[in-house]
């Protein structure tokens, strides 16, 4: 296990409301794994992720749990603690890759940034380092191209030395928060290609987050589905799609148009959207679950195993009630 | 069919009402401001002096019972002539700032929303006339024309409106490629509909903000002018003249001074927090938490 | 006279607005010709910077200068001075992608769907329409009197589709109307879209990036690729039978919910991007083994698809596929 989530749970607190964004998460990540976090906007995916590295602002956000790595806890050590892991041996690429860079500084000096701050280097081995992981991400004649600054280049190619910025101290895990989102088809083919191979190279984790289904069966080696705030399912890819145990996912795989057929009229999920400042009650998606039961509204929410690996808060399913 | 419902709009007016209530030091300033207004507008049935009413006799004596902030040398109620100096301040910079918001929002609208050479030629005026010495140009309209009281307001305006100009055609410039004014273009709206229906309502905010700080601008500038006697002139008084008159004689007797300084000084205060109050609470951007 | 055809657009081409491409002599929509019959939905399919959203705002006369023409039921748009134009533009209205900038912030969403009939009626008929059309988009008449920042991004999409059919338009251009929407809200919003379409026979110009939205709204697809079309056929030929080496490029790429198909394997094409690729032309020209010298040119012609009706390519190779 690198890196262990236990009952993390994040909310913000406003003018004496509370919201929140993650109620309990807990699931874990071994070494070389590609983790897919799936949910859809208001799932509290990317407020997770920040969680993780500390990166949202302390009041009005409150995190609880533990989050396990190596002998520290993310969640609950001391400042220098976190600081020395952030970009370090824990990595963030996010959506945007423009405004992830700083528009008044040329790349290098962007680029060298995590080498010089980390690693006991001079600023011309990291300048080397940080060349030779730009070649790596593919951006052909990377010494002329360090020198420019980040409005010169396409969004793929930015994504490219967004990656080679966070991968440039070799870190053991990389957070992907929705990183091809606002890429083209093919750029994003080539995008998760590339980061599969350094993967590979490197034996490192991703961690990586996004609302799109497709992505995810094709990348990831293993998916949790997130709605709410906390986790519904959890099981390793093939399983997932193959034998579904929750509505939820099955719900998420039905609203998304096929590529090779049609239908007459896409499934809908009814029911009103999930409202983060009201409190739940039981299972959050029974309200527009079309299995939904009284009863569901008085579960315990907790992941059981229902299959190999493949685990379930869907009490019906667990109980064999219903079958997807 | 009701519309009028419980199920009525929030409309974006009444979030930045509510967000600029909860402004302290705003709604402070605003409170103090409409006391001083109304003082000034009931002025007559508060004091039975008369502004140049002078009574030797009663010569500079200091703040009393029978004279609220004493008199000035000539025996003159100070409290009287800071009252009705206050409807001459107020009355020039409401009036000055209503020709320059009209002409600057006018300039700039057509300025921003036809781009290109119109725009240039426009914008190159306002540079020009920015680069221009004021003082000169009011002291040249005061020689040539009848020292007035509307000459003042015209003056005033017409330099003021320079840079409403300016944050006016940078609004509109941003609106203009909004796609909601693309979709009024596309139904087949005629320019001037969708300058008057689309674009206007959607300036309004940081116009009245800016609005709202050159009133303070305006009423220094009178003070300044006043001050040099270039403005408003005796026996009328405004607070610059009285603060000039204060000045000459602030050694022997210093409320002359205090008095119409202190209130010129809190009115601009209390304008300068209303402006500010009013442009946190319309930005847009805190108006999506 | 147009037998049929509600839009016709011939040899259309649009220069780029900024000077550095403008020098290139790049053009965003490159010589594109295809037609639209009444009723029918077309889906224009493409990456970012092929020309899509620009050849739609061209279509819609809100990008100005461009040449060649333009007829919807056989009058020129392109020819028409602005005057002439304006009592036109209603019978083609368009969709936007962002429904956040698209309504105006300060109108009521009664204002907003009444604005098309703004003056031809009295209040009372004005409300009565807007809550028609404001239940045929699946929105709760009762919220009219609300404005654009109180609802969701899927809700002010609704209110965007209502706007456009009251004006009640013989074309309609979507222009990534769900791109930024989450998956169950597309759902919702392109089911609207679909029976809004089927009960008031619309003619739809649907364009997407995304394949398989496209698929499932679209009778014809067409697909381009900087600035020209290079593939264009009925819906269920395109997608079965892909004739350009780009078209079936994309396909292979579009992530499916398949955990079998490890979508990293793909990275044939060359980036649409045209400051990383250099060549014009041909975006599989250099791994095509039947390249030619035409291949290579700005201007893609279009040639049918051997064995199928209605079925056209830009590849040079179409007749043997």
């Amino acid at each position: 296990m690198l890196l262990d989530l236990k009952n993390i749970s994040v909310s913000f607190h406003l003018r004496g409301s509370a919201v929140h964004a993650v109620r309990s998460i807990s699931l874990s990540i071994s070494q070389g794994e590609t983790v897919g976090i799936v949910g859809e906007s208001g799932s509290g995916k990317t407020v997770l992720s920040l969680s993780l590295l500390r990166l949202l602002p302390s009041p009005p956000a409150m995190i609880k749990g533990n989050a396990l790595f190596d002998s520290f806890d993310l969640i609950n050590c001391p400042d220098r603690d976190i600081r020395s892991i952030r970009g370090n041996r824990i990595s963030m690429i996010f959506q945007d890759p423009l405004s992830s860079f700083n528009p008044y500084l040329r790349l290098s000096n962007q680029l060298i940034e995590p080498l010089l701050c980390h690693k006991n280097i001079s600023r011309k081995e990291a300048l080397e380092i940080a060349i030779s992981m730009l070649s790596q991400t593919g951006i052909t004649q990377p010494h002329k191209k360090i020198q420019c600054y980040p409005h010169q280049f396409s969004g793929g190619m930015l994504q490219r030395a967004m990656i080679a910025m966070a991968l440039v101290t070799k870190p053991a895990i990389l957070i992907a928060d929705e990183p091809t989102t606002a890429l083209d088809v093919t750029t994003q083919a080539q995008i998760l290609s590339l980061m599969k191979t350094l993967q590979q190279q490197y034996s490192m984790s991703i961690i990586f987050i996004t609302h799109n289904l497709g992505i995810v069966a094709g990348f990831c080696d293993r998916v949790h589905v997130m709605y709410a705030g906390i986790i519904l399912e959890s099981a390793e890819t093939i399983s997932l799609f193959k034998n579904t145990a929750h509505p939820y996912t099955k719900a998420l795989i039905r609203s998304v148009p096929s590529l090779h057929s049609t239908v007459d009229k896409l499934y809908v999920i009814g029911g009103p959207p999930y409202d983060p400042s009201r409190p739940v009650k039981g299972c959050p998606f029974a309200p527009r679950c079309e299995f939904g039961i009284a009863e569901c509204f008085e579960e315990k929410m907790e992941l059981t195993e229902v299959a190999p690996n493949h685990f379930t808060c869907c009490s019906r399913i667990k109980k064999g009630e219903i079958s997807l | 069919m009701k519309t009028k419902s419980k199920l009525a709009g929030n409309s974006l007016w009444r979030e930045g009402i509510r967000r600029f209530l909860h402004n302290r030091l705003a709604v402070t300033g605003l409170i103090f401001l409409l006391v001083v207004i109304a003082l000034c507008i009931a002025a007559p049935l508060l004091t039975s002096y008369s502004y140049e009413g002078q009574k030797l006799s009663d010569g500079a004596t200091p703040p009393g019972t029978s004279h609220l902030m004493g008199t000035d040398v000539l025996g003159r109620d100070l409290f009287t002539r800071v009252l009705y100096g206050g409807r001459v301040s107020f009355s020039v910079g409401l009036c000055a700032t209503l020709v320059s918001v009209l002409i600057g929002v006018c300039w700039g609208a057509v300025a921003g929303w036809c781009g290109g050479k119109v725009d240039s030629i426009m914008m190159r005026i306002v540079d020009i006339a920015y680069a221009f010495p004021f003082t000169i140009f009011v002291i040249i309209l005061m020689v040539f024309f009848q020292r007035s009281l509307l000459l003042l307001f015209m003056a005033i305006g017409a330099v003021e409106w320079l840079t409403m100009a300016r944050i006016v055609r940078g609004q509109v410039m941003s609106l203009r490629h909004q796609e909601f004014i693309d979709a009024a273009i596309g139904l087949g709206l005629s320019q001037p509909k969708i300058i008057l229906r689309h674009i206007l309502p959607n300036i309004t905010g940081p116009v009245i903000v800016y609005a709202t700080l050159t009133i303070p601008a305006i009423m220094l500038l009178e003070a300044f002018l006043s001050f040099l006697g270039l403005g408003v002139q005796p026996p009328a008084s405004s607070w610059g003249i009285l603060i000039r008159e204060g000045t000459e004689a602030m050694e022997e007797y210093p409320w002359l001074l205090l008095f119409p300084g202190a209130i010129l000084s809190l009115t601009l205060f209390s304008l300068n927090f209303i402006g500010d109050g009013l442009r946190d609470a319309f930005d847009p951007k805190s108006s999506r938490e | 006279m147009n037998n049929g055809n509600l839009l016709e657009v011939k040899d259309l081409s649009v220069v780029y607005n900024d000077s550095s491409r403008k020098a290139k002599g790049n053009k965003a929509v490159n010589n594109v010709s295809f037609t639209l019959k009444k009723g029918e939905t077309l889906g224009l399919v493409g990456e970012s910077g092929c020309g899509k959203t620009t050849l739609g705002r061209t279509i819609i006369r809100l990008q100005k200068e461009c040449s060649g023409h333009v007829l919807l039921n056989g009058i020129d748009l392109c020819s028409l001075s602005p005057s002439r134009l304006r009592p036109l533009r209603r019978q083609m209205q368009m969709i936007f992608q962002n429904p956040y900038s698209s309504l105006n912030p300060r109108m009521t969403v009664l204002e907003i769907i009444a604005e098309p009939f703004t003056g031809r009626y009295s209040r009372k008929e004005k409300i009565e329409r807007v809550s028609k059309l404001m239940v045929q988009s699946g929105l709760d008449p009762e919220m009219m009197s609300k404005f654009p920042h109180e609802f969701s991004g899927g809700q002010r999409q609704r209110i965007a589709i209502a706007r456009s059919i009251a004006a009640d338009p013989m074309l309609i251009i979507a222009d990534e109307p769900v791109s930024s929407l989450d998956v169950s809200v597309q759902a919702q919003i392109l089911n609207v879209l679909k029976s809004l379409r089927d009960s008031l026979s619309l003619t739809m110009l649907f364009i997407s990036h995304d394949l398989s939205v496209v698929r499932y709204i679209s009778q014809r697809v067409a697909v381009m690729y900087r600035g020209s079309i290079v593939e264009i056929g009925k819906t269920e030929d395109l997608f079965k039978n892909p004739c350009h080496p780009y078209t079936k490029a994309l396909l292979d790429v579009v992530p499916v919910i398949d955990p079998e198909r490890k979508i990293y394997q793909f990275n044939s094409v060359q980036s649409s991007d045209p400051d990383l690729s250099e060549n014009s032309g041909c975006p599989v020209f250099n791994r095509c083994s039947k390249r030619k010298d035409e291949c290579r040119s700005e201007v893609l012609k279009l040639y049918p698809c051997a064995g199928e009706e209605d079925h056209y390519c830009a590849c040079v190779d179409s007749y043997n596929k």
